[in-house]
């Protein structure tokens, strides 16, 4: 008895940190070569970089200046390996734009972007779950009929498009929610410690501002859940009717098992799998949705950081972006291919 | 009843991209200060923008720009990664391993993030961005071909067909690219809506199109900052621009169910 114990934990150790060894290698691969594809292209272009970081006004001499102090004047060779360098030791250049440190201003921006990304991810999580399973739970149903068609328009509107109708409808002419922005963070005098509104309000314990950044909140949250929803929607009611069409459902029902227990207990927790993975994904994507969102609403986040770096060529913070976003992205994904074994007991024993 | 609609709107797009000044009231690029920002009317089917351009002419105009891009871009990018995915298939052993990694790689980015990057590196252009867009979109369709390419390799009818001596670029014409070429073309149907999304999204952010160009996102995006004084300049273009990627999206649903 003892000696298998031994052997499997054995097993089951080995194996895991290799696989850990992997996806860090994984990772690494994935984020040298966002690092490289950009940095080749933007090198690749006739635009030139110095002459836009020292302004329309300054003369040669002065682009020059420039020039040398953004290291763009050493070969190109010497420039990339500078560049990996300074990514290694988390170092990621200066903005040209703000005139700070890259990695600054990530740690300025990023925790709004969050506030954002959450609160959608987790509305458009438990909707699509909840619209899935009933959708596959009551086929024939008229609220079915409305999904089928509500999800097909949903694939097809722009996230940007939604955020702008919302902002007709329910900030210009219902005049509910404010036009653009987050928390005043001067007028409510509230002291900037996380960068998230709520949680900032919250802490000084400043109600009036909490309510005031969750409704600066509502709109491009909408719009982040209604350009991923249908998405969520229609993979849970597919999984969801494979799984209420399978041998155990109808065993259960003989058992006289209750059709919501069915449904919730059994059937939801094996569809669940596919689902989560889904969700890994939409998270990815919900990055680049969220700078459109960011951008129509003026959200001081990532989204509107990478937004001003696009306007005015500004590349250290849009190859930082790219590269904070994508390890984000591939971190979600593997802790979400670590939630399989916990949802699914077949799986723990592989 | 379905099927001549989508039929109906496949042909309208299509006049759309091939003839815009059948339908255009106005030039679209011609300027009238004193009619700004008007509603929509007789006159002016969409109302006016910020210079008083006509908006229904300009998002006729900018159909070409558009959809004619998107489609482009899934063209290339189906081709491209077929090619690829049939190289890996077909050939298997290491030249497989080696382009299916690069093709993980690609995949592993969220795929929008990357475009935006690329896109700003290369250049704020229309091109910029159908590169950009055509480097991220490939791989999908490599994936997918490769693993038709696998399945059919091993088909009966391609190994009789081998036994009776016929070589590679015979089986592939014959037996492989038509049994692959469906899936793409549903596929594709899909993707040229969920490109115009993205291309769009470019535009907006202003990646793509340049002013004055009447390319849908860059529209939309102008008409960004008239939100408060005049709905109808971003809520039509972008009425327009959903129903465009609705039908291929409706479209590409229809023919992957009739696969199935």
């Amino acid at each position: 008895m003892t000696r298998t114990k031994t052997l499997t934990s054995r097993n089951s150790k080995l194996p895991r940190l290799r696989k850990f060894i992997n996806r860090l290698w994984w990772l690494l691969v994935v984020v040298w070569t966002a690092v490289t594809l950009t940095f080749v292209l933007s090198r690749l272009i006739p635009a030139d970089p110095a002459r836009l970081a020292a302004g329309l006004q300054a003369g040669p001499e002065q682009v020059e200046e420039v020039r040398r102090q953004l290291g763009l004047d050493l070969p190109l060779n010497e420039q990339y390996f500078r560049y990996l360098f300074g990514v290694v030791k988390f170092d990621l250049g200066n903005s040209i734009q703000t005139r700070q440190p890259v990695v600054d201003d990530i740690f300025k921006y990023l925790p709004a972007t969050l506030e954002l990304v959450f609160a959608a991810f987790f509305t458009y999580a438990i909707l699509g779950i909840v619209f899935g399973v009933l959708w596959a739970r009551f086929p024939k149903s008229l609220g079915a009929k409305v999904l089928s068609v509500v999800t097909v328009l949903g694939v097809a509107l722009p996230v940007f498009w939604i955020g702008l109708i919302l902002q007709v409808i329910f900030a210009a002419n219902l005049k509910w929610f404010p036009l653009a922005g987050n928390l005043p963070y001067a007028k409510y005098q509230v002291e900037f410690v996380t960068g998230m509104g709520t949680i900032d309000s919250l802490l000084s314990g400043n109600l009036p501002a909490f309510g005031f950044a969750l409704k600066a909140m509502v709109l491009p949250v909408t719009a982040l859940v209604i350009s991923q929803f249908a998405v969520s929607t229609r993979l849970a009611r597919s999984t969801m009717t494979d799984e209420l069409k399978r041998q155990y459902v109808t065993a259960a029902r003989a058992r006289g098992s209750s059709e919501f227990k069915i449904t919730i207990f059994d059937a939801l927790r094996n569809a669940l799998n596919p689902v989560i993975t889904m969700l890994g994904l939409q998270f990815g994507w919900l990055l680049g949705g969220t700078i459109l969102v960011e951008v129509v609403f003026s959200w001081p986040g990532l989204g509107l950081y990478a937004f001003n770096a696009f306007r005015t060529f500004d590349y250290n913070p849009i190859l930082a972006i790219t590269i904070v976003i994508t390890i984000t992205f591939v971190i979600v994904n593997e802790l979400v291919s670590l939630l399989y074994p916990k949802l699914d007991p077949r799986l723990r024993s592989q | 009843m379905k099927r001549a609609l989508v039929l109906l709107a496949l042909a309208l797009i299509s006049v759309l991209v091939l003839f815009p000044s059948l339908l255009a009231t106005h030039d679209p690029f011609a300027l009238d200060v004193i009619n700004r920002l008007k509603p929509p009317s007789s006159a002016h089917f969409f109302g006016t923008d910020e210079a008083g351009r006509d908006i229904f002419s300009r998002v006729v105009h900018g159909a070409r720009i558009t959809i004619g891009s998107s489609l482009s871009i899934v063209a290339c990018a189906a081709i491209f990664g077929a090619l690829i995915g049939a190289i890996a298939g077909w050939f298997g052993g290491r030249i497989d391993s080696y382009l299916m990694r690069i093709v993980d790689v690609f995949l592993a980015f969220p795929y929008l993030v990357l475009a935006m990057a690329l896109a700003a590196s290369i250049g704020r252009n229309m091109g910029s961005s159908i590169l950009a867009l055509i480097l991220v979109w490939w791989p999908g369709y490599a994936r997918m071909v490769r693993g038709q390419v696998l399945s059919i390799k091993n088909e009966l009818f391609v190994k009789a067909s081998r036994a009776i001596g016929t070589n590679s670029s015979r089986i592939l014409r014959w037996h492989v690219i038509p049994h692959a070429s469906r899936p793409i073309v549903v596929r594709a149907t899909l993707d040229i809506g969920y490109v115009i999304i993205a291309l769009t999204g470019l535009s907006f952010l202003g990646l793509g199109a340049q002013n004055p160009s009447p390319e849908w996102g860059l529209l939309i995006s102008n008409a960004k900052a008239y939100v408060l004084f005049g709905w109808w300049y971003s809520v039509l273009p972008g009425l327009v621009l959903v129903c465009v990627v609705g039908v291929f999206v409706i479209l590409g649903d229809r023919l992957s169910k009739e696969r199935e």
